[in-house]
């Protein structure tokens, strides 16, 4: 075969563009297409700058999207809308929840490995149920660089905190309950704590509709750690592991929820001024 | 190559580095022929209109990857044909137009033009090839023209591996057997 | 008939009645009223003067002490729902802007228009883009903020009150940082805008005033000095602006311009100094003065 350069002409070009040509034609045209620039430049319009610029609207925007995490998509399928889901991921702050439970964790193990038997596993279940609390908080009272814009905004900012609110718990539960099992004199108690943190929790966002984080945090901790130690002191253990209390648990938090679904479904609570 | 090559291997480096104006040169020269060519493997034009804005979020992607060896069109087009491969495997299209029945219906008119053309038609390999039933040359065309591996021309052609080796096979066999005689009777 | 009094309650844009704001004991503004209809509204004042706190107030960012607010025909300060209401249809730029850290210029913008409600990604997408290009950063949409030029970025802040196209546009000093080329462009949107609603902008900058405002308002320490369109301004000053080869005795303030004359605000003229048209900043000088020397020059 011989290597002298040629290149398409308009008729050809024309027939290829239409169809026209047969196979053995047509894959000549593609073959020398595809490494002779010339051609490609001289050709003929083939596409209107129309279609081109709709085309780059469509490349464009599919670059400058935000590439799904591993996380975001299993939330996309569990049915989270992608616009929260893009409020979630714009809250740089919650990487603070995440390191405060995270540690707080991690001093209860420390605590409760440490203390004697049963005060260890007192300080666990007295403390653990704290964590989500604290974690809330974190997120509800972010530092957003963004502030004063968003302050402007119509977006609800109550939404805006209950879902950072359940990625700060989304993050503090498992930690807790991991470090919960792992040690060695809880047993069973490891998932004792979990209704008290629900109920904890939902009073704190209720508070939080009135208080600020500081506040509303102190008071929910404040009173469940005297309340506890004063009614149960070492017996905490136990005590909390029991039907009965934990039923009362789950009957406060139900009560609770209620209370904030009433509170927030006013439109005066859509958070902030 | 000619000078007009590092042109696009200049924007592919530029790409890389995030600028998308260069993204944007390379869409305006290179969507024409390369949705041209995507049309005549499939005869949905949704299809093809998706795979080749795909085609350039990948370029995106990938640029990094060109290793300014062979050509930015090649590259491209191998982009491109597998980006319609994967959108093929999940809405299965109409067959593309039949081969066949185009050639049966356009005559090739020669013309002073053509004539370079008419070399490549006409000479052994081009004899040869139309001696092909187009399964067999839509086989070749696949695995040999656009360079897929058998499950991507399976796909494409909608057909399963197995027949697709299995064409490809009786292709090249037939060819060697028309090609051997055709250059014998020339050389006496 | 002025085109406020044709224009009933409901032209009006916004409104403040007897808003004031106090922070902690210093009180930022003084009881004012003010009223705007639909074009471009110039804010000039020194630092300190309240502008920024007026701009808050009018964005909803800041509840006023005293007072009534009325954005868009809602009543911000009388419920949440008004206010919300008032904020779909308002648009804010802030002085400063501190981006989120490892955003891109497209997720910024997705992000604040996932606050604005677009809700439905393949519209918000679209909008994002269009505004983008609007503010000419359509080709840096993956870069992340922090790779972007100072002109760049506030561009991009400029571009997030646009989306929506709002009825009321706040805008605090929109041009720090931009080049000539970059104001001029600017000018050209707002100008846009202004056709179907108010842009408010504080600005230092009184040939942006000049340029593009058709009224404009004089805040001094937490009062209104001067509420009126830019040509009563200019008349403020009219007959007080000379220019001769001499600064004129008793001017206010007077610069050797570049044609070698020298141009004095205020002053007693001799026989060589000649009146000339006043600007913007002419008038601007001259009510700063009056307000810190009432007695007059010296």
């Amino acid at each position: 075969m011989t290597a002298e350069p040629w290149h398409l002409n308009t008729a050809v070009w024309q027939r290829y563009a239409a169809g026209e040509l047969d196979a053995v034609a047509e894959a000549s045209v593609e073959t020398h297409l595809t490494s002779c620039a010339v051609c490609r430049s001289s050709a003929p319009e083939t596409i209107e700058s129309t279609e081109v610029a709709i085309l780059w609207e469509g490349v464009a925007t599919a670059i400058a999207r935000p590439r799904p995490t591993r996380i975001g998509r299993v939330a996309t399928r569990v049915g989270l809308p992608d616009d929260d889901l893009v409020v979630v991921r714009a809250s740089t702050a919650l990487y603070l929840p995440w390191v405060i439970s995270v540690s707080a964790a991690l001093v209860c193990a420390a605590l409760a490995a440490v203390l004697p038997e049963p005060h260890g596993s007192s300080s666990f279940v007295v403390i653990a149920p704290l964590i989500p609390v604290l974690a809330v908080a974190a997120a509800y009272d972010t530092t957003d660089p963004l502030r004063e814009l968003v302050a402007p905004t119509p977006l609800s900012k109550l939404r805006i905190a209950l879902l950072r609110a359940s990625v700060a718990l989304a993050a503090a539960v498992p930690v807790t309950l991991a470090v919960g099992l792992l040690l060695p004199g809880l047993g069973g108690l490891a998932f004792a704590w979990l209704l008290p943190s629900l109920a904890l929790t939902l009073a704190s966002l209720l508070l939080l509709t009135r208080l600020t984080a500081p506040m509303a945090t102190a008071t929910v901790a404040g009173g469940w750690v005297v309340g506890v130690l004063a009614i149960t002191g070492d017996e905490a253990p136990v005590a909390l592991g029991s039907t009965a209390v934990q039923s009362t648990f789950l009957g406060v938090a139900v009560v609770l929820c209620l209370l904030l679904w009433l509170r927030t479904s006013s439109t005066r609570l859509q958070g902030g001024y | 190559m000619s000078g007009l090559e590092p042109g696009d291997a200049d924007l592919l480096r530029c790409v890389a580095e995030g600028d998308e104006v260069a993204l944007r040169t390379l869409v305006e020269r290179h969507a024409g022929w390369l949705r041209l060519r995507l049309r005549r493997r499939t005869g949905d034009e949704d299809l093809v209109a998706e795979a080749l804005q795909d085609t350039f979020v990948a370029v995106w992607r990938s640029a990094r990857q060109f290793r300014g060896e062979g050509d930015v069109g090649a590259w491209l087009w191998g982009i491109a044909i597998r980006q319609l491969i994967t959108r093929l495997r999940r809405h299965p299209s109409p067959a593309p137009a039949d081969r066949a029945f185009i050639d049966a219906v356009s005559p090739i008119v020669r013309s002073a033009e053509d004539e370079l053309l008419v070399a490549v038609e006409h000479g052994d390999v081009g004899t040869a090839l139309r001696r092909l039933s187009p399964e067999l040359r839509a086989v070749l065309q696949a695995t040999v023209l656009d360079g897929l591996t058998t499950r991507e021309a399976a796909r494409l052609l909608g057909i399963p591996a197995g027949t697709v080796k299995s064409r490809a096979r009786t292709a090249r066999a037939q060819l060697r057997e028309q090609l051997v005689p055709l250059r014998e009777g020339r050389l006496r | 008939m002025t085109r406020s009094e044709v224009a009933g309650p409901t032209r009006q844009i916004a409104v403040l009645q007897g808003v004031s704001k106090t922070f902690r004991r210093t009180p930022a503004l003084h009881p004012v009223d003010l009223a705007m209809t639909p074009g471009v509204v110039g804010l000039l004042g020194p630092n300190g003067a309240g502008k920024t706190t007026m701009l808050r107030l009018l964005a909803t960012a800041i509840p006023p002490t005293s007072g009534r607010i009325h954005v868009a025909g809602y009543h911000v300060t009388g419920s949440m729902a008004d206010r919300v209401a008032a904020r779909r249809r308002l648009g804010y730029l802030p002085q400063e802007v501190v981006f989120p850290r490892g955003m891109t210029a497209f997720g910024f913008l997705d992000y604040i228009a996932v606050l604005k409600e677009w809700k439905r990604t393949d519209q918000r997408h679209r909008e994002v883009r269009r505004v983008l290009q609007l503010v000419h950063l359509d080709d840096q949409s993956t870069k992340r903020v922090s790779a972007l030029s100072g002109g760049q970025r506030r561009r991009l802040a400029i571009a997030q009150a646009l989306m929506g196209d709002p009825q009321l546009v706040i805008l605090d000093e929109p041009t720090t940082g931009l080049d000539p080329e970059q104001r001029a462009s600017l000018r050209g949107i707002l100008s846009g805008l202004a056709r179907t609603g108010t842009v408010l902008l504080a600005t230092h900058q009184t040939e942006d005033v000049a340029a593009l405002c058709d009224r404009v308002v004089v805040l001094d320490a937490g009062r209104v000095r001067f509420d009126g369109t830019v040509a009563e301004l200019i008349e403020l000053a009219r007959g007080q602006v000379y220019v001769g080869a001499q600064e004129v005795p008793g001017a206010f303030s007077s610069w050797r311009t570049g044609t070698g004359l020298v141009r004095s605000v205020g002053g007693t003229p001799g026989a060589d100094a000649q009146p000339v048209e006043p600007s913007v900043e002419d008038a601007y000088l001259l009510l700063r003065m009056q307000q810190t020397h009432p007695a007059g020059a010296t």
